[in-house]
């Protein structure tokens, strides 16, 4: 096992082509993943989470930058010499061998014993759930079968330093999803393995990572715990994309009374304590300004305490089984409310809600920064 | 608005039998969810719903009607496909105008009002900016979103929806489930609805029917369903994290009849004491949703209702809620849904509770909730 380094690692695409036409898939990434961390790439497509994982495989050249695999450089290293193990989103499955072969090809080509591979397999095959199909040949497989060996493949390699999965679990239906993303964590545990895991999921990764890597259009937007990604977002980015429902996005105004700042949307005021004032006003306070509200924060019926109010409309209410999603309307803008158990609000009613003032995220609009930044 | 009536349907592939003997009827106006994995006969439903599939055999009416011989024009019903079929010659204009310009009814449809009805569409399914493109130039979303509004687009008498939002991402995801909900409503048009998302069918439907190998393992409201999942599958299918399950046999302690896991006595309501001596039962699986186990902080021990002590092997945070695996000291392991304000991590110990009302039993042989057994 091995912690990965990646320092300030860029990707160009048709780099031939000129200054003017050269695509910057990873920007002056920089992160670092500990021996036996669980490391997620999270962000949508196109944000460079794939080349970046591409680049520590030694699948795709560094443009820029150094990365190193337990303190050695691994620049000029071929993919075999870098001591990895892969699993990615087109499964490559030799197609001649049976499901077991393909899984037991990595570690006879280590020249483990049969008896060794075979009680691998066996463990490996029963955690997902392909012990009945280790005889067929992958073209019988479905796509979410396919994953799975390609999965089991990557997981019985415990000689790997490195661990990379690609979007390992997308295919797969919400039941088989949910039951792998528990499995995968307690093998990663169990084993001690170091992931890298490349997911566009973000409950996937807050769910299993130990440390998460944001990106969007090539560029690191947050690292940090999942906690951190939740409760502390830096930037607009990571606090829309990171949670579902989605964070509520209200586009305020700040304005100051005397010493006392407040943000204010539409007929509603929120007193500001005054070290935020002090914060806004020199970030310009004229500026627009975005309160970001997390839907389970929001409190319906009664204020509390000394929280921010508002008054809307209930729009839709949502039965979820163990929560209710409630969705507001504040002129003619929705809000979502997510409450635990079912509600009984009633479509059309007035409402007053609230949240706690700890709870309110507040982001400069241009820049998108959070103000606690 | 229409009663749908299935009737006994049956539908086989060859050997493979994708639909068993399913009978369920809908109210007038009503929205139906069949939920189930992949592989459990939905989509296979649907077909035979719309006229496009044969049943093998059984009964498909529409007021009472029995409409197996009528052909889909004559069954009035518009179906989007989850995959798509898109005419790839056509802009997403007239993809979506189509049904619009069919020789039956483009008398009732002057181009003014065929184009309002698109925009109208459209912009409620955030297309209205693909309208000239051709559907080669879409996303894999996008197209999804242009069959269903050639389907919205019509006024027919049933609606039947196979895994609409399935392809979307998860903010539009969240919004359409809503929104589609409403459009259904405004217009009173029964529908069929599919999933592999139960909350995506709580959400939505008026009533589920949840459907496993071509059976129908339960139909309700999502507060039946919840509160009295009727098999092990649907107590599976209907939670996130699953249900607890614990292997589990009956026996007599005083007067009452207890579950005994590993030496562990769970209490159980009266009325679920009461089916499992009338059907004789001994062996059983305990189940409990993992939002329905709280932790407790309280001194003196409840009167009823279960307290267990264990260590948390690991948490997943899920957002506003974290799952919390706890290994407890009689050595079986239990998923507790906590919420996100609770400060818990691997190593600690925890004191946790759920009353005997949260306890479901399933017989372990059919596998059924034995309330609704005998």
């Amino acid at each position: 096992m091995a912690e990965v380094r990646v320092e300030h690692v860029w990707k160009f695409y048709r780099e031939e082509a000129g200054a003017a036409q050269r695509v910057e898939a990873v920007k002056d990434a920089t992160f670092r993943c500990e021996d036996k961390e669980f490391l997620c790439l999270l962000g949508p497509s196109g944000c460079g989470k794939t080349s970046t994982l591409r680049m520590i495989a030694g699948l795709e050249k560094i443009s820029r930058g150094d990365i190193y695999i337990g303190g050695r450089r691994v620049n000029d290293l071929p993919p075999k010499d870098r001591m990895l193990a892969m699993s990615f989103e087109s499964y490559a499955l030799y197609p001649p061998l049976s499901v077991y072969d393909n899984i037991a090809f990595p570690l006879r080509a280590r020249k483990y014993p049969e008896s060794k591979i075979k009680e691998k397999i066996a463990i490996v095959a029963d955690l997902l759930d392909i012990s009945d199909i280790l005889n067929f040949k992958p073209a019988r497989l479905s796509g979410g079968e396919q994953q799975r060996v390609s999965l089991a493949r990557a997981l019985v390699r415990e000689d790997a330093q490195i661990t990379l999965m690609d979007e390992p679990i997308s295919h797969l239906d919400a039941q088989l999803k949910a039951k792998l993303r528990i499995d995968l964590k307690r093998i990663q545990r169990e084993w001690g393995l170091t992931v890298i895991y490349v997911t566009h999921d973000q409950l996937e990764a807050l769910s299993m990572a130990d440390k998460v890597v944001v990106m969007n259009l090539g560029e690191i937007q947050q690292v940090g715990s999942p906690e951190d990604l939740y409760e502390r977002p830096r930037n607009l980015f990571v606090a829309g994309f990171i949670g579902e429902p989605p964070m509520n996005f209200l586009d305020c105004t700040f304005v100051e009374e005397g010493t006392q700042g407040y943000l204010k949307f539409h007929e509603f005021s929120f007193p500001l304590p005054p070290e935020l004032t002090q914060a806004m006003r020199r970030e310009n306070g004229k500026e627009k300004w975005v309160l970001g509200i997390r839907p389970g924060d929001i409190v319906l019926g009664a204020k509390v305490g000394d929280g921010y109010s508002m008054k809307g409309l209930v729009y839709s209410v949502e039965p979820l089984g163990e929560s209710s999603i409630v969705t507001l309307e504040v002129n003619g803008q929705k809000i979502f409310a997510e409450l635990a158990g079912s509600s009984e609000e009633e479509e059309g009613n007035v409402v007053v809600f609230s949240f706690h003032k700890e709870k309110a995220h507040i982001f400069n609009a241009s820049t998108g920064k959070s103000i606690k930044e | 608005m229409v009663e749908l009536e299935l009737r006994n349907v049956t539908k086989k592939y060859g050997n493979l039998v994708a639909v068993k003997d399913l009978s369920f009827k809908t109210k007038k106006g009503e929205l139906i969810v069949l939920l189930g994995p992949p592989g459990a006969g939905k989509s296979s439903t649907l077909k035979m719903v719309a006229g496009i599939e044969d049943v093998t055999s059984g009964s498909i009416l529409m007021d009472g009607q029995v409409v197996n011989h009528f052909d889909p024009a004559e069954r009035d019903v518009a179906m989007a496909f989850e995959t798509y079929a898109l005419y790839p010659h056509l802009s997403v204009f007239e993809n979506i105008a189509f049904p619009l310009r069919s020789p039956k009814r483009a008398h009732a449809f002057s181009e003014e009002l065929v184009r309002k009805k698109v925009l109208e569409v459209a912009q409620f399914l955030e297309i209205d900016m693909l309208l000239e493109r051709k559907p080669k130039e879409l996303s894999g979303g996008q197209r999804q979103r242009v069959s269903l509004a050639r389907c919205l687009i019509r006024e027919p008498k049933v609606f039947l929806l196979d895994e609409p939002i399935a392809h979307l991402d998860a903010k539009l995801r969240h919004r359409l489930r809503r929104e589609l909900k409403k459009w259904q409503e405004e217009r009173g048009t029964t529908t069929l609805y599919t999933t592999t998302d139960y909350l995506e069918a709580f959400s939505v439907g008026d009533r589920i029917v949840v459907l496993n190998r071509g059976i129908l393992e339960q139909m309700g409201t999502w507060e039946e369903i919840y509160s009295h999942p009727a098999s092990h599958f649907v107590g599976m299918i209907v939670s996130d994290p699953p249900m607890n399950y614990l292997d589990a046999r009956i026996v007599a302690k005083d007067t009452e009849i207890v579950l005994d896991v590993k030496g562990s006595l769970f209490k159980l309501p009266a009325n679920v004491q009461a089916k499992i001596r009338a059907m004789n039962l001994q062996e059983v699986i305990m189940g409990i949703f993992p939002s329905k186990i709280v932790p407790f902080a309280a001194e003196t021990l409840p009167s009823s209702g279960t307290v267990i002590d264990g260590v948390v092997k690991f948490v997943e945070l899920r957002g506003s809620r974290k799952i919390a695996f706890v290994s407890t000291d009689r050595n079986f392991t239990f998923t507790i849904q906590l919420s996100g304000e609770e400060s818990v991590r691997a190593g600690d110990r925890m004191r946790y509770f759920f009353g005997e009302e949260a306890i479901q039993v399933f017989d372990r042989q059919s596998q059924r909730n034995v309330i609704y057994l005998g």
